[in-house]
């Protein structure tokens, strides 16, 4: 009893529990009805009973992970990108519940931080991509995630990646390119990394140089700030400008200096970045024309530096360049006198300034003006010409002993300065008119005329300038050396006219050897040598004329005309039926030059015989002999005619691998036998006449093996084995024709044995009725596919 | 005198060295491979006497090598090897023999027989054509050793010594002495024995043997073991022989003797007039008299081949052979006429005319076999008229042929023939005693008149190089008639390097007995009804492949399917006749150099 009060408590409890749970049951078929807690702050939004169903699909306990994702998008994008925490293996794939735990009420941590042991538990290194190294590793979770999500709550997601997220730079602004802090920068400390990372010549527009090599940082960016804000890519704001005011000091300081060397070095190139090139004795230091204090750069002309030597002498001539060189000063002028009003021409532009332009200084230089003149022509000056006084400076007495005046100096001479004689037709017609114009005795006319010009130097028929009394017979001028006087003395017009070398007026054709084909265009002197034209040779063959040409050596006489044409065409015709013994051409020999088969142009004796052109061609090997025309034609030496093509097949096969000679020996023709095997095959006839002469009923002219024979087609179908017996087991001795067909004509001797063998016909002992030799109809036990006994009717014969 | 001597030495060495030829070596190596296999679809254990096609099949591979050189040694020394080797197998003809195979039931019908090849003798072949060596010690004579063959008379191979002497530009002359190899021999095995033919028993191929009682002959008068030879069997061979070339007349004359040491083939088969009792008039044993058991007699013969163009037009070749003396008597062996006379120009149109008469030259030695069968208790013994075989081969077939043929070459290369030929065959020597063999026996159904008669057009390359032929043949055979139509068609390719044809041929058969119910196959009267009595039809067609892309190689490729059908035999008990498919191919591959 005590027992029973003991335990009626818990009895009594376990009956409320009881009826608890029988009144409840109703209530589970509406889940949403009751709350098990308060949402925590991040989901007080959606707490209440309407909203039970953002969580719980229809009606059941369970959450869906889907309806969590599709709030918290940054984690469904996250997952979908398999980066954070929510994509590791730890929670991929596992409920949302299992660490963020709802129902807790409002201050619950639905981070889920206790599930995982506290925020310090949190691997930051395996899940994150921002792994905590250094400083970062003792710094506290909000320190860095100061983000805040949409209801206010702190963000674990957004936290900035960059060291600026979190981190002021002290370096002020910098470009783009440097202003990423790993560069110089790592977790453990704020101090710069190994400096060697950051690479001033690519990381900056100012190349560390040679000379700024070196020096520290901060001698240049003081107080860290990397970025000088007063820096113009110029050297100013480290170092003194000490040229002031002056020229040098308003330009840039990498115009001259420059960092790759001392600062002493000036490094300017003024001939290309001015427009005064410093040549010669202008190689000076700068300060020899630039003075420190001036503000600008002394002028170009030479006068801002040079005096006037020649005290204005030549004012109207131009510049000083006109004549100097800024190299050397002094002889050496470029003056250029051709484009005065007399151009120094011939030996004028050899003679030195001073042979014309007498003074003793730069001052006193002579003035010619009285001897060079222009003669204004119409009204306009520049159609002006200049007439000269030669004579003004040369006198010429001991040449031409006054013959000329100076106005007739340059109707001969070419021009001032050149003695030759002017080649200007117009020139020269000015000066034949001196002595040989119209009137005159021994005018210059026809064969004198040359090209339409007339003899160009006077002293090709005016000896030593003598221009008087000049003698006017051919001879004088023309030394006959051609004809050496053999057509008399002074006769050249009757061949010559008008001064003119080509004998025109002598007419070939007129004499008594016309001149035919070739000869036409031969040059007199090819047939008359040495312009011999008396004695004249008539025959081709004289030695004067074609001797030489004679290949033949006169084995074939003088007469060329018989074969040759003054044409220059072979006019043999080697398929005249009239010539005696003649070889006729044709094919590829119509073709063949004179000499391919005449070698040595050796006429006769004449070939005939193929060989006699054509070696025996190695082809050949000197076996076939010489009858070339055997097998070959002239129409193509390659198209041999065996004459092989013919009934009852094409003659081919095997036989068009052979050599000619293995069929022809000694070069004998065999045509009108080819049909006939045997004429050949003599020897491999196996069959020792017992098959006839003609081989190609059986055999094949690919290849003697393989015969076809069909005997089906003689009257006896072979059956069984011996269809493929060896033919001389049937056939013996060469007999093909009359054989029994009989088993017994060829099996005899099979009886025979199996009777000596003790076999029986019908297997019973050995007796004179079942002996195999006294049996003929072997057909009526056997067959012809084996020998075992027939299971029919068999035959006696092995045709079917 | 030595001095003498010691010049003409040295004149035999320095004449030949004067020549300016250079040493020229040319060879030829093939290797020649053939398969053949047919079927009819019968199942051999089912019904095996329906089955046409053989349990067997051909295979053979050849290879053959030919080694010339010539004018080495400064033009004194001339060498040539020519040898062929056959690989192929052997039928096993020892089963008939075999009681426990016989008793084995359907296994012995779907065992193969093998693999063989249907040449001349069958089996491997070492044949050893020519090997031989020339030597010149002056330039216009020449001494040979070795096995060569004697052009000058009728190209007899001999194993021995030959010299030869240059007598000027028309004629040449030799003499010749050596061994006398089997001329039907293929083999260097049976060069100089007797062969045996395979597939058919007989120990015995020696002397024949005169059986005491022909109806119980002793255990070793009989042929109880295969066939084997019983050694050499050697040949002698002598004789002279010359060539002539007069430009438009050559040819051959020679002289030739031989002699086989061995038995002859007993002699002229006579009858014996006083046989007791006489079984009518057959050459059965009883009839005949005894052969006779001496030496075979020598044979001496002469030949002459002549080639000769009387007109650019006209061409006469004859080539004769007659023996003078030997076993069978002085007879014409050979003569062969033909003349090619071009009567238009340019091929329009060629005729020929030939005759030939050959007569088998039967080697008596190697018939001591067949003489064997011919003595009491073989063959001819109380069977009758089964040995026929030997009284032909001793006695010699002979056939006459004459031809005419008609060729054109109508334009480019399209031409046309028309041949007829006429053949007979006789029994030679069978006249001396007709009482042997004019016999119904021999004469009974026999026919020894045959014929032929083409007619074809081919064009060689007139269009697009196509080369095709149409002919038809009428072929009048002693047993059977056959209407033969063929058709080919082959381009060359790549300048004619490469070689395509293919073909198609019908041949209709009609054998001599066909749908003849009334012939029976009776031992004792072969030549009445044991002949074929098919009438069908054989389809042919083929491919052929021939490559030759330099003149030194060659390949070929030719493939054949036969179909060979036959029309209902009402006089067999199955009357329907199985179609026989037959797939051949040949292939052959050949260097030279």
């Amino acid at each position: 009893m005590s027992c029973l009060t003991h335990r009626l408590p818990r009895v009594l409890a376990a009956l409320a529990l009881l009826c608890g749970l029988l009144v409840s049951l109703p209530a589970q078929a509406s889940f949403f009805d009751s709350s098990p807690g308060k949402l925590a702050k991040g989901h007080a939004e959606i707490d209440g009973a309407a909203n039970c169903i953002k969580c719980h699909p229809q009606g059941r306990r369970e959450i869906d992970e889907k309806k969590c994702l599709d709030c918290h998008k940054p984690i469904a994008e996250r997952i979908a990108q398999k980066i954070g925490l929510h994509a590791s293996p730890k929670a991929l794939g596992r409920p949302c519940a299992l660490c963020h735990k709802e129902h807790r009420g409002l201050e619950a941590d639905l981070y889920g931080w206790v599930t995982m042991g506290g925020q310090q538990k949190f691997n930051h290194d395996t899940t994150t991509r921002f792994p905590l190294t250094g400083r970062h590793s003792v710094v506290d979770c909000k320190d860095c995630h100061k983000q805040k999500t949409s209801t206010g709550r702190p963000s674990f997601l957004l936290a900035p990646m960059a060291c600026v997220g979190c981190h002021k730079s002290p370096h002020g602004e910098l470009h783009e390119q440097v202003a990423n802090c790993e560069r110089c920068h790592d977790a453990k400390n704020w101090r710069a990394l190994d400096p060697s990372k950051f690479d001033h010549n690519q990381d900056t527009r100012f190349p560390i140089e040679t000379k700024h090599a070196g020096v520290p940082c901060n001698s240049c960016h003081p107080r860290t700030m990397f970025r000088l804000t007063n820096w113009a890519t110029d050297c100013t704001p480290c170092h003194k400008n000490v040229h002031g005011e002056s020229v040098f000091g308003q330009k840039k300081c990498t115009l001259c200096h420059s960092a790759k060397v001392d600062w002493k070095v000036i490094d300017y190139d003024h001939n290309h970045k001015t427009r005064f090139a410093l040549e010669g004795p202008h190689k000076k230091p700068c300060a020899a024309c630039h003075t420190p204090t001036a503000t600008k750069s002394p002028g170009r002309n030479c006068d801002a530096c040079h005096k006037d030597a020649h005290e204005g002498r030549f004012t109207k001539t131009g510049e000083c360049t006109t004549c100097h060189l800024s190299t050397t000063w002094g002889p050496e002028l470029k003056f250029e006198h051709n484009k005065t009003r007399f151009p120094l021409l011939g030996r004028h532009a050899a003679v030195s300034c001073r042979a014309c332009h007498r003074g003793k200084n730069p001052a006193e230089f002579e003035n010619f003006d009285s001897i060079v003149k222009s003669v204004a022509v119409g009204k306009k000056q520049k159609a002006a010409t200049v007439t000269i006084d030669c004579m003004g400076c040369h006198q010429h007495a001991t040449v031409h002993k006054k013959q000329f005046t100076s106005d007739q100096c340059l109707q001969c001479h070419q021009k001032p300065g050149e003695v030759k004689q002017s080649v200007d037709p117009k020139a020269i017609n000015e000066r034949v008119k001196i002595g040989h114009g119209p009137g005159k005795p021994f005018q210059l006319i026809d064969g004198h005329v040359i090209d339409g010009v007339r003899i160009k130097d006077c002293r090709s028929c005016h000896k030593n300038d003598q221009y008087r009394d000049t003698p006017s017979m051919c001879g004088s001028c023309h030394e006959d050396r051609l004809h050496k006087g053999s057509l008399g003395k002074d006769t050249c017009n009757n061949c010559h006219e008008g001064a003119r070398w080509a004998a025109t007026k002598f007419n070939h054709d007129q004499s008594n050897y016309p001149l035919l084909g070739k000869h036409k265009e031969a040059r007199c002197e090819s047939c008359h040598p040495a312009r011999r034209y008396k004695p004249t040779q008539m025959q081709c063959g004289d030695s004067g004329c074609h001797l030489k040409d004679d290949a033949h050596q006169r084995s074939l006489g003088l007469r060329c005309e018989s074969c040759h044409s003054p044409t220059g065409q072979v006019s043999f015709d080697h398929n005249d039926p009239k010539v005696k013994d003649r070889w006729r051409l044709d094919g590829k020999h119509m073709a063949v030059r004179c000499q391919g088969c005449h070698p040595s142009q050796k006429y006769k004796p004449t070939v005939t015989q193929c060989q006699d052109c054509h070696a025996d061609p190695e082809a050949h090997k000197s076996e076939l002999g010489i009858r070339c025309q055997g097998c070959h034609e002239p129409a193509t030496w390659k198209k041999i005619h065996t004459g092989h093509d013919i009934f009852p097949t094409r003659f081919g096969g095997a036989h068009d691998r052979l050599f000619c000679k293995e069929c022809h020996p000694n070069g004998r023709v065999l045509q009108g036998l080819a049909q006939l095997c045997i004429g050949c095959h003599q020897r491999d006839d196996v069959h020792h006449n017992s098959l006839g002469p003609r081989c190609s009923d059986c055999h094949t002219q690919q290849t003697f093996t393989g015969a076809r024979f069909y005997h089906d087609r003689v009257g006896c179908t072979l059956t069984g084995v011996h269809r493929v017996l060896p033919c001389s087991d049937c056939h013996k001795g060469g007999n093909y024709t009359g054989l029994s067909p009989a088993c017994v004509a060829c099996h005899r001797d099979d009886a025979v044995r199996a009777a000596a063998l003790r076999i029986s016909t019908d297997g019973l002992p050995l007796g004179a009725a079942n002996r195999h030799d006294a049996q003929t109809s072997c057909g009526s036990c056997h067959n012809t596919a084996s020998f075992r006994s027939s299971r029919l009717v068999g035959t006696d014969s092995v045709c079917r | 005198m030595r001095g003498k001597l010691l010049v003409a030495m040295l004149l035999l060495l320095v004449l030949p060295s004067l020549a300016m030829a250079g040493p020229v070596y040319r060879g030829k190596v093939s290797l020649t491979g053939f398969y053949y296999t047919e079927d009819d679809g019968v199942d051999p254990t089912q019904n095996i006497d329906k089955r046409i096609a053989t349990n067997s099949n051909l295979g053979l591979i050849d290879l053959r090598a030919t080694v010339l050189a010539s004018r080495m040694w400064k033009d004194r020394l001339d060498f040539k090897l020519d040898f062929r080797l056959r690989l192929t197998g052997n039928l096993d003809f020892e089963r008939k023999f075999d009681t426990n195979s016989q008793l084995s039931g359907d296994d012995f019908y779907k065992k193969q027989l093998g693999t063989s090849a249907r040449g001349y003798l069958g089996g491997r072949e070492y044949d050893l054509r020519e090997a031989y060596v020339t030597f010149r010690p002056i330039s216009t004579w020449h001494l040979s050793l070795g096995r060569m063959y004697i052009a000058e008379t009728d190209a007899i191979k001999v194993d021995g010594v030959r010299v030869a002497h240059d007598f000027g530009a028309h004629w040449y002359g030799s003499a010749f002495l050596g061994g006398y190899p089997n001329p039907y021999s293929r083999s260097l095995l049976t060069d100089y024995s007797a062969p045996c033919g395979n597939g058919v028993a007989g120990a015995r191929n020696d002397a024949p043997t005169i059986i005491s009682d022909p109806f119980t002959p002793k255990a070793d008068e009989l042929a109880t073991q295969q066939c084997q030879t019983d050694g050499g069997k050697f040949g002698l061979v002598g004789g002279i022989g010359a060539r002539y070339n007069y430009g438009s007349l050559w040819g051959t004359v020679g002289a030739a003797g031989s002699a086989f040491l061995g038995p002859g083939d007993g002699g002229a088969v006579s009858p014996n007039l006083g046989a007791s009792p006489p079984m009518g008039t057959d050459p059965i044993q009883q009839n005949l008299n005894q052969p006779s058991g001496a030496l075979d007699a020598p044979r001496v013969f002469v030949s002459w081949f002549n080639s000769w163009r009387p007109h650019e037009r006209v061409d006469l070749m004859s080539d004769l052979v007659i023996d003078l003396y030997g076993s069978a008597g002085p007879q014409l062996t050979r003569a062969v006429v033909l003349s090619s006379i071009r009567a238009l120009s340019d091929d329009r149109l060629t005729i020929r005319l030939g005759y030939s008469h050959m007569s088998s030259l039967a080697i008596n030695m190697y018939l001591s076999r067949l003489i064997y069968n011919r003595s009491a208790g073989t063959t001819l013994a109380a069977i009758g008229a089964s040995a026929v075989e030997n009284n032909l081969t001793v006695l010699r077939t002979g056939r006459d042929e004459g031809r005419v043929t008609l060729d054109s070459r109508f334009f480019r290369r399209l031409g046309g023939f028309i041949e007829g030929r006429v053949r007979a065959r006789s029994l030679i020597n069978g006249e001396s005693v007709p009482d042997v063999y004019n016999t119904t026996t021999y004469t009974k159904n026999t026919s020894n008149l045959a014929g032929d008669f083409s007619l074809g057009v081919r064009d060689t390359g007139t269009l697009f190089g196509v080369r095709a032929s149409l002919v038809y043949s009428l072929i009048f055979d002693y047993r059977a008639q056959n209407h033969v139509v063929s058709f080919d068609i082959g381009r060359d390719f790549w300048k004619d390097r490469i070689t395509a044809s293919l073909g198609y041929t019908v041949a209709i058969t009609t054998d001599q007995f066909a749908n003849n119910d009334k012939v029976f196959c009776s031992a004792g009267d072969p030549f009445s009804g044991c002949f074929g009595k098919r009438s069908g039809m054989t389809h042919e067609a083929n491919a052929q492949v021939a490559l030759n892309p330099w003149r030194t190689l060659f390949f070929l490729v030719d493939y054949r399917l036969i179909a060979m059908t036959s029309d209902d035999r009402k006089d067999l008990p199955t009357k329907e006749v199985p179609t026989v498919i037959t797939h051949a191919i040949l292939f052959r591959s050949e260097f030279r150099w």
